[in-house]
């Protein structure tokens, strides 16, 4: 499996560093979803940040759960807005 | 048994602490504190988290110097229009002197987090020909723009300043310079666009890229006339920059979320590490493509995001070499 996930907060500084980047894939969804390349440095780096280990299915009805709001808030918007960003469209997490 | 200064000629040195990260790159050494052989490492370009705004919000305006010093202005927050500041020090961020006239999608001008510019941007009922002046304290209104804008590119400094494409209406490719006194209208870009990524430290030399309708597009301003040059390699909208107009930095945008990001070197655009969050409409700051900050910024319509990203390249690291 090539990656893991795990929900977090970031919390700023040192959340995670340049060598984490190096070290191991990570990315950052809606709802404090963190998808995190399953080898040594990523797991030790949940482990710091206190992450909560999500199966892919869990993290990935979190991340549609916003996206459902965010379509909700866009259909809402004016015509100017609507302009300026396309419609949120779901997603599959890698 | 066979040492390494007989086989090599020379010895391993030993230390009892690790140089910095910067001092140790392409050394190799011996720790007698730890017992670990350790070597110093140039990594390839990556952002780090970094502290987090005080306010969550999109469309923001920005100047800075570079990933430990920038400056957040106006935008778009859960209760609508910002005239708030935040002023970057590498530690923190901390509130400051707000805009006189609360608006986003500002042309934000400046390359550091002591003198900006807040040229343009919107407030009810539409855009702004507003122009207000940051000495690092409080903001100052002075000389208007020639036309309302906002959404646009900008370079220069807070006395040397430009404004490039944007809106109102359809998207403008219109251009103008400010010489600490007034704006004049100079050569427009070759195509009109809004939300377009820039860099550009003067206001003689300049980057436009991307922009809406959705581009790639990238042109290079002299001090006379745009010229295009090659363009990103994913065309976005609604994106940041940060560096010079040979030595620029393209990150986040939309169509979707993005996270890409690109580096100019002059003649061509390359794909390097990604942010960690992907978002559109957000800050950026740093006069280099070596040093920068990504803030605020949107991953949708809902909220705006206080989340903060410091890129550095390249990465200095100190390594553990595993011995048997």
């Amino acid at each position: 499996m090539a990656n893991t996930y795990c929900t977090a907060t970031n919390f700023g500084k040192g959340f995670f560093t340049h060598e984490d980047r190096n070290d191991f894939y990570l990315s950052g969804h809606a709802g404090d979803v963190w998808v995190v390349g399953n080898n040594a440095a990523g797991v030790s780096w949940i482990n710091r940040v206190t992450g909560t280990a999500k199966t892919k299915a869990d993290a990935q009805a979190i991340v549609d759960a916003k996206i459902d709001e965010d379509i909700v808030a866009w259909n809402a918007l004016s015509a100017e807005e609507k302009a300026r960003q396309s419609e949120p469209v779901k997603y599959t997490l890698p | 048994m066979a040492t390494y200064k007989g086989i090599q000629g020379y010895s391993v040195q030993k230390l009892s602490s690790d140089p910095t990260a910067t001092d140790a790159v392409g050394q190799l050494w011996y720790n007698s504190t730890s017992g670990k052989f350790k070597i110093g490492d140039a990594g390839a370009g990556a952002w780090a988290s970094a502290p987090s705004m005080n306010t969550a919000r999109k469309q923001v305006g920005n100047a800075g110097a570079d990933n430990t010093n920038a400056l957040c202005f106006g935008g778009q927050d859960a209760s609508g229009h910002h005239g708030s500041t935040e002023k970057y020090d590498g530690t923190s961020w901390t509130e400051v002197g707000n805009l006189q006239e609360d608006r986003r999608l500002i042309d934000g001008i400046g390359t550091t987090n002591t003198a900006a510019l807040a040229a343009g941007g919107y407030d009810d009922p539409g855009y702004q020909q507003i122009n207000e002046q940051w000495n690092g304290t409080s903001w100052t209104e002075v000389a208007n723009l020639q036309t309302a804008k906002g959404a646009g590119g900008s370079a220069g400094t807070s006395t040397a300043g430009l404004a490039f494409g944007g809106v109102p209406g359809s998207p403008t490719a219109s251009c103008e310079t400010w010489n600490n006194t007034s704006w004049t209208a100079v050569n427009s870009m070759n195509t009109g666009r809004i939300g377009l990524g820039s860099a550009g430290v003067t206001n003689t030399a300049a980057l436009g890229f991307g922009g809406n309708p959705n581009t790639a597009a990238t042109e290079k301003w002299d001090g006379t006339c745009w010229t295009t040059v090659n363009g990103l390699n994913s065309a976005r909208q609604y994106l940041s920059g940060a560096g010079t107009s040979t030595a620029a930095l393209a990150f986040g945008g939309t169509p979707g979320t993005s996270a890409l990001t690109e580096k100019y070197d002059g003649t061509s655009w390359t794909e390097v590490a990604d942010l960690a969050t992907a978002r559109f409409e957000l800050g950026g700051a740093g006069t280099t493509n070596t040093s920068a900050l990504a803030f605020g910024g949107s991953t949708g319509p809902t909220a705006g995001l206080s989340a903060t990203e410091a890129w550095s390249d390249p990465v200095y690291s100190v390594k553990t070499v595993t011995v048997s």
